[in-house]
């Protein structure tokens, strides 16, 4: 079977060919002396028109397939409607055209000369918005510049009404609506259109995809508009239609429970969890901060748990100056959770002023120079849970020291010093610690040549 | 050369300012708000996402889910089903040709409803390293790519984002990203990286006097076409410099391991690239990348199989083991990746075929829990059963994982917007 979807990617070559015949066709037009040459100009256009036309409706065709695999539905809809109306245009002015042509009358010239030049307006505004499509909006400005200040002015205007929606979205209300409407879409939808399933590729459990739309390429939850959203839209459908749901013998939506889910889209549509969810600001201090450590060498990220909290690592840097880090680090103590201090040899003052880091939950300080004496200085933080001590000169009292930490779960200890009956009883005592690694004395030996 | 580094640096620096805002407003916010009921359950209780690295395993060919993680001792197969043994964690079974893995399931995630829509090699590839079906008319980056324009690398001067072994042509590259974000290629792990040292014949001033004729002549081009296409390529001059005379290199140097250790990995090229994926991790690369081909099983299925699962076994407990002994685990999240699976009928060369429906894949690290397995597929491994988890769906996770901002649209130059796993969504329920 041929699959159009595949050759989408055609569409960007053919729609040259229409462009050219049509180029051609005007020419004739405008430039055939019709009295001289009446039959030149008839086995011309016989051939040029429908030529044009086929080619025309085959582009369209390759179109969809491209829209389909590579664009978004609705960022192409000005496109799309443009070159269908422009194949109707030019498919009437070919009927026109071979109307005329079979019994001769003026009606048919003069709407021929009509759709004809409709067709070509709606050409040149579907290669507009196309070229807009490929080669980004400035497409026109860069080739005639007196149109920039023009569209700098529109997108002015777009960016204040932006910040007047964002502004008003910030005080809406929580939706009253929600938890009602998510129960019916949990008893009703989400069994077959959940992680699940996915019925018709569309899943109502993911706010973002359920407002998006499955394979029908309509929006499936259009905020505030439940007459353009197709899960109302598809409920309300009388039972036995195509595309009804629930589908098959399964009980429509009762009208109460469609009232609900209306008035919960018309109330802006959102999920549970959503509106209560403040919109994290990014705290343009803490990026400084993060800035100056990177200045220094170190590597200083916002963590992946998404709660402002951050992360160091200084252990990728070239012998590092610890009274500079901690000045820089110091201003971040209260977000500090995870530091990365291994492979160095730190200044005896690090390990003492660690105790300024209190929120510390995670720590490196494998291949370092930690002492046992140094691990007691630790004893400040409470909410460390990780803690990595391979590679270093901790013996079995440092063990006991960092197992002292009241919040310690995961404390590595590869190829340090220690006996593995220690090892073992160390286990033994704290079941809720994960102590993990191998001493070196449980290192096999190395043979020697 | 100085003044160049700074800049490359402010560069660096906005996308870090681009990629914190979006993080923070996109992903992280599921976790910050306790449960909703439509995240796919997430109790903050369980794990998080962890993950600071990826080391990316891929079993080129298509591995056959049904001989290695997902078997089916009941089903009747003219050639027999492979038989399984017990696991450390009640109740997970795997094949009798992973014995190293079964107890080490505890630190695996094992998803068993893998399903693809791509039969054939190339597009299989494609789509599994990408999140995309192939286009002609447009190239879509890998996750280390990604990884490195979002987040960008820990400060070192090796390259964050390395592909072992596989083929440098392979998809998952750059795509329309920019070209510093392709990674480097390492073909043979013992080798290590080529054309690093220095001609013997060029002291360091003649070399110094070069660079400053390269960049003598390309300034008036650099000025001209001032992109940052342009300047992307100026950037992999001074990394590349900047690598050549790095204490880093040592990274990528074997022998540097103990011997007690390189045995563990075993003798094979694949161990070999995941040894050097650990130190490489550990050195602060962030994307690793190590291919193993050779799993298009057509031809006598089972004896082949079962070296190559013997194989895996081997080097990816050692590097389970490795990784979290070193306390690395937590934080490096080791992906087990493949094109499809294999037919669960046997043809007539006692081979599987391609079988794009249902595959395995496993997730380790990075935040994962340990010990569980994901979907399933029917009595016979054909077809998916429970919670079908697309290629998107897999990748989104991997960067939920890295904490990526998987809903950020980015612009292809063309002005085409993409996101980095198109319409996946995260497995939360893994973390």
């Amino acid at each position: 079977m041929f699959d159009w979807n595949t050759y989408g990617a055609l569409h960007l070559v053919l729609l040259h060919v229409p462009i050219g015949l049509f180029v051609g066709i005007l020419a004739l037009e405008v430039g055939l002396n019709r009295e001289k040459h009446q039959e030149t100009y008839d086995t011309a256009m016989g051939v040029l028109l429908p030529l044009c036309l086929l080619t025309s409706i085959l582009t369209v065709r390759f179109g969809y397939a491209l829209a389909e695999t590579d664009y978004n539905w609705e960022d192409v809809a000005d496109h799309r409607q443009f070159g269908l109306s422009y194949v109707y245009l030019l498919g009437t002015a070919t009927l026109c055209f071979w109307w005329n042509r079979w019994r001769e009358n003026n009606a048919a010239k003069g709407l021929y000369a009509v759709f004809l030049s409709f067709s070509f307006i709606a050409l040149i505004l579907t290669g507009h918005s196309g070229a807009t499509l490929t080669h980004g909006p400035a497409v026109l400005d860069d080739a005639l510049p007196f149109l920039k200040d023009n569209r700098r002015a529109i997108e002015e205007q777009n960016s204040a009404t932006q910040s007047d929606s964002a502004k008003q979205s910030n005080t809406a209300p929580a939706n009253p609506f929600t938890t009602e409407a998510y129960a019916i879409l949990d008893a009703h939808c989400i069994e077959c259109h959940g992680l699940n399933k996915r019925k018709g590729g569309y899943r109502i459990d993911v706010p973002r995809l359920a407002r998006a739309g499955g394979d029908s390429h309509k929006p499936g939850i259009v905020p505030g508009k439940p007459d353009e959203s197709e899960l109302i839209i598809r409920a309300e459908l009388p039972k036995g239609e195509e595309g009804a749901m629930p589908p098959g013998k399964r009980a429509p939506l009762t009208p109460e429970q469609l009232a609900v889910l209306r008035s919960w889209i018309e109330a802006g549509g959102q999920f549970p969890g959503e509106a209560t969810k403040t919109e994290a600001k990014l705290d343009p201090k803490t990026v400084k901060q993060l800035d100056a450590l990177r200045d220094l060498g170190a590597a200083a990220d916002f963590t992946p748990w998404g709660d402002g909290t951050v992360l160091v690592n200084l252990s990728q840097m070239e012998s590092p100056d610890w009274k500079l880090c901690h000045t820089k680090l110091k201003p971040l103590a209260g977000k500090l959770v995870w530091l990365n201090a291994a492979n160095q040899k730190w200044q005896p003052e690090f390990y003492a002023q660690l105790k300024n880091f209190p929120q510390l939950q995670r720590l490196h300080l494998e291949n370092s120079n930690v002492t046992d004496a140094d691990l007691a200085k630790l004893a400040m933080l409470k909410d460390l849970s990780y803690l990595n001590l391979s590679s270093t000169k901790i013996t079995e009292s440092g063990l006991k020291t960092a197992l002292a930490l009241p919040a310690l779960t995961e404390l590595y200890v590869h190829g340090i010093d220690v006996t593995p009956k220690a090892l073992n009883e160390l286990r033994a005592q704290h079941d809720a610690v994960d102590i993990a690694g191998l001493s070196v004395k449980e290192f096999p030996k190395e043979e020697k040549k | 050369m100085d003044d160049d580094l700074k800049k490359l640096d402010d560069l660096s620096r906005r996308k870090f300012l681009n990629y914190t805002a979006r993080a923070l407003l996109g992903v992280g916010l599921a976790s910050t708000t306790g449960a909703p009921l439509w995240a796919n359950v997430m109790s903050p209780t369980k794990g998080r996402p962890n993950a600071r690295n990826v080391i990316y395993i891929y079993l080129a060919g298509g591995m056959s889910h049904l001989d290695t993680f997902d078997p089916k001792p009941q089903a009747d197969s003219q050639y027999g089903p492979v038989n399984v043994i017990p696991t450390n964690v009640a109740g997970i079974q795997l094949s009798e040709w992973l014995p190293g893995l079964a107890q080490r399931a505890n630190h695996l995630a094992i998803i068993r409803s893998m399903t693809s829509t791509q039969g054939a090699h190339e597009s299989g590839t494609y789509f599994m390293r990408t999140s995309y079906a192939p286009r002609g008319t447009i190239q879509h980056p890998g996750l280390g790519a990604w990884l490195m324009s979002m987040s960008g690398k820990t400060n070192t001067t090796l390259p964050g984002n390395v592909r072992i072994g596989g083929s440098a042509q392979l998809p998952g590259r750059e795509g329309f990203l920019e070209k510093r974000y392709a990674p480097l290629f390492v073909g043979n792990p013992d080798k290590g990286l080529n054309h690093i040292k220095q001609h013997g014949r060029v002291s360091d001033e003649e070399m110094q006097e070069r660079l400053e004729l390269a960049q003598l002549m390309d300034l008036s081009f650099h000025q001209k076409y001032n992109s940052k296409q342009i300047t992307s390529y100026g950037d992999m001059y001074d990394e590349a410099i900047k690598l050549m005379t790095s204490q880093d290199l040592d990274a990528f140097n074997l022998r540097k391991e103990p011997g007690h250790v390189r045995e563990r990995y075993g003798n094979s090229q694949f161990g070999k690239g995941c040894l050097l994926a650990r130190r490489l991790v550990e050195s602060g690369v962030r994307y690793v990348e190590v291919n193993r081909g050779g799993w298009d099983t057509h031809n006598d299925n089972h004896r082949q199989v079962e070296v190559l699962a013997y194989e895996i076994d081997q080097v990816l407990s050692a590097l389970v083991d490795d990784l979290y002994w070193r306390g690395l685990l937590d934080e490096t999240l080791v992906v087990v990746a493949t094109e499809f699976g294999r037919s669960p009928g046997i043809n007539r060369n006692q081979g599987r075929d391609h079988h794009p429906a249902a595959f395995s894949t496993l997730l380790i690290g990075g935040g994962v829990q340990g010990g569980q397995v994901f979907g399933a597929t029917d009595e016979r491994g054909g077809e998916v059963a429970e919670k079908a988890v697309t290629i998107p769906d897999f990748n989104a996770t991997i960067a939920y994982s890295l904490g990526l901002p998987i809903e950020q649209v980015v612009m292809s130059p063309s002005g085409r917007p993409f996101t980095l796993a198109d319409k996946g969504e995260p497995l939360r329920m893994l973390f």
